[in-house]
């Protein structure tokens, strides 16, 4: 356990000053070693020369942020953001179940459920649309392999007797004749 | 004297120092007049920023995943199409950004045949939907139908970042239908522990079982946050004093937008596909021991026999070197050659120099391992 599992989630570490201005120091030490500039520049100073400054700063600041989020201080501390958070959401779902069954009944995730359900139906449509358009190619592609057969097989063009029509389909050409 | 008053100078002293090192607009008032004259302009490079370059046809589906055929005028050259594999935490147009700075087109104008797959966005009903549904479900009915479309017995397979990862798991599963394998930027050995992504969700500090059975799908907000704060410096600070730098300039604004628009275009990812990847890739890296679960299936990329490209970012922050290049260790391919370029993870798709000197190259490569067109 480190020295900072005893706050509780949500907990940021108190501010400690002494820590910031040891940091902001050492930042600036770093700065001023890697810039040559240990006072501020004067006012006429090249463009060039400040934007030389201005990256070694956003560069010491860039190497100080990722020194940061590998301290054990920051790891244990996201750790327990997340866990708060995830507590929170959890028991926020939980009063809206509680609150929705006391008003509604037994309508418990009913809307969850009614969404899943959904999505899984568009879902299963579009596959079944797709497959059937497979089906339909395969279909398409035997029945021209069929003629082709029937046609090799009867090379004197002889035709061939058309399938007996059911009344249903009689029904369909005749309104389709209507129209 | 106190500490207090030691530590005052250097304080003033700072003040001032960064008071001169961000001047505008004081420093700079023609300059910054200029750039509030540009206003109009950034705005409407802001409103008319597109999602992809090239035209394409959707040709075909497959629940939420779509498959995108690219346009050209450039003759095809060659049978074995290419079929492109995005990561399913963003979208996959980073492919195709812009004209000049397309890996669709580099490919295209060397008359390959391009698809590129669309994840599209899980809904909460795909909450449970696992890598094995996505590998052996939607990527495999999507090789099907390209051998059944373009009458050809194999084909190439281009996989970036998670995509590459995706793909190296299906290849090794169904090597006979790959001809060539290329992978960008695509972690495989999670080894290296010292990246800031793979300490951030060390199991010591995330709990990814606990996130996503909270969450099902893990929102877009957390993951495009996690990616950004790896860099603060740059993204929330050196970007704009970029933007700020180049914003007279048109091409620049074109390019600037087009990137925010991909950047900030992030989606869901299916929580169990989030969990299965954490777990046994972040966590337990268990690729590269030839035991990470896929269905039924203990991937084993020893199975991955045919010439196979690794196109590696040397600057890569999100999958660097450390974890894509062990992959020549655990193939079984013999013709296997490295691309490096000095670029970030996503400069490998959309940066200048890559686009110079890495994609011809990359073209060329598979041009030799492709099938002509007779």
């Amino acid at each position: 356990m480190t020295q900072h599992s005893n706050h509780p989630p949500f907990s940021i570490p108190p501010f400690d000053p002494a820590a910031m201005q040891a940091m902001w120091q050492q930042m600036m030490g770093q700065f001023t070693k890697a810039t040559g500039q240990p006072q501020a520049p004067p006012p006429d100073m090249p463009v060039e020369m400040l934007k030389q400054m201005q990256k070694a700063y956003l560069d010491t600041m860039a190497r100080w942020a990722d020194e940061y989020m590998r301290s054990e201080q920051f790891l244990d501390q996201m750790k327990k953001s997340l866990e708060g958070a995830l507590a929170m959401r959890r028991q926020v779902e939980e009063f809206i179940r509680k609150a929705s069954e006391q008003s509604y009944g037994s309508t418990l995730g009913i809307y969850d459920a009614v969404g899943a359900v959904r999505d899984a139906e568009s879902w299963i449509t579009r596959r079944i649309d797709e497959i059937s358009a497979r089906l339909g190619a395969i279909e398409e592609k035997l029945g021209v392999e069929k003629k082709a057969a029937r046609r090799s097989a009867n090379p004197g063009g002889k035709k061939v007797a058309k399938r007996p029509t059911t009344k249903k389909s009689a029904k369909k050409t005749a309104k389709k004749r209507k129209r | 004297m106190s500490t207090q008053q030691q530590t005052h100078p250097a304080s003033e002293s700072a003040d001032s120092f960064i008071g001169q090192m961000f001047p505008f607009p004081t420093a700079d008032m023609q300059g910054w007049f200029d750039r509030v004259g540009m206003m109009p302009k950034v705005l409407e490079y802001a409103r008319k920023a597109r999602r992809g370059a090239t035209e394409f046809e959707v040709v075909f589906e497959s629940g939420p995943v779509k498959l995108r055929r690219y346009r050209s005028d450039v003759p095809k050259e060659f049978a074995t199409p290419l079929l492109c594999v995005f990561a399913l935490v963003n979208r996959p147009y980073v492919l195709d950004l812009l004209e000049h700075k397309s890996v669709i087109r580099q490919f295209l104008d060397r008359g390959f045949d391009v698809y590129l797959i669309d994840w599209g966005e899980p809904t909460p009903a795909d909450n449970d939907r696992t890598l094995h549904d996505y590998i052996e479900g939607h990527l495999h009915r999507i090789v099907q139908y390209l051998l059944e479309a373009c009458d050809v017995d194999q084909i190439s397979l281009l996989g970036y970042c998670m995509g590459g990862t995706m793909s190296a798991m299906y290849t090794s599963l169904h090597q006979d239908l790959i001809a060539n394998f290329i992978l960008m930027a695509a972690p495989v050995d999670w080894t290296d522990r010292s990246q800031l992504l793979a300490l951030w969700t060390d199991s010591k500090y995330f709990d990814v079982d606990n996130l996503v059975d909270t969450l099902g799908n893990v929102p877009p907000e957390f993951l495009g946050s996690s990616f950004r704060m790896l860099r603060p410096i740059d993204t929330y600070i050196n970007k704009w004093l970029g933007f700020y730098e180049r914003m007279t300039d048109e091409k620049f604004l074109e390019e600037f937008f087009a990137m925010e628009t991909w950047s900030n275009d992030d989606i869901p990812i299916a929580g169990e596909v989030y969990r299965d990847f954490v777990k046994y890739g972040l966590q337990q890296n268990l690729l590269i021991k030839g035991r990470f679960p896929l269905g039924e299936h203990r991937i084993n990329l020893a199975n991955i026999t045919c010439p196979m490209l690794n196109l590696v970012a040397e600057a890569d922050h999100l999958v660097p070197c450390g974890q894509s290049l062990p992959a020549r260790e655990y193939v079984s391919s013999l013709d296997y050659e490295v691309m490096t370029v000095r670029a970030g993870h996503i400069g490998l798709a959309v940066g200048s120099r890559a686009h110079r000197e890495l994609w011809p190259r990359a073209c060329e490569w598979l041009a030799a391992r492709s099938e002509p067109i007779e």
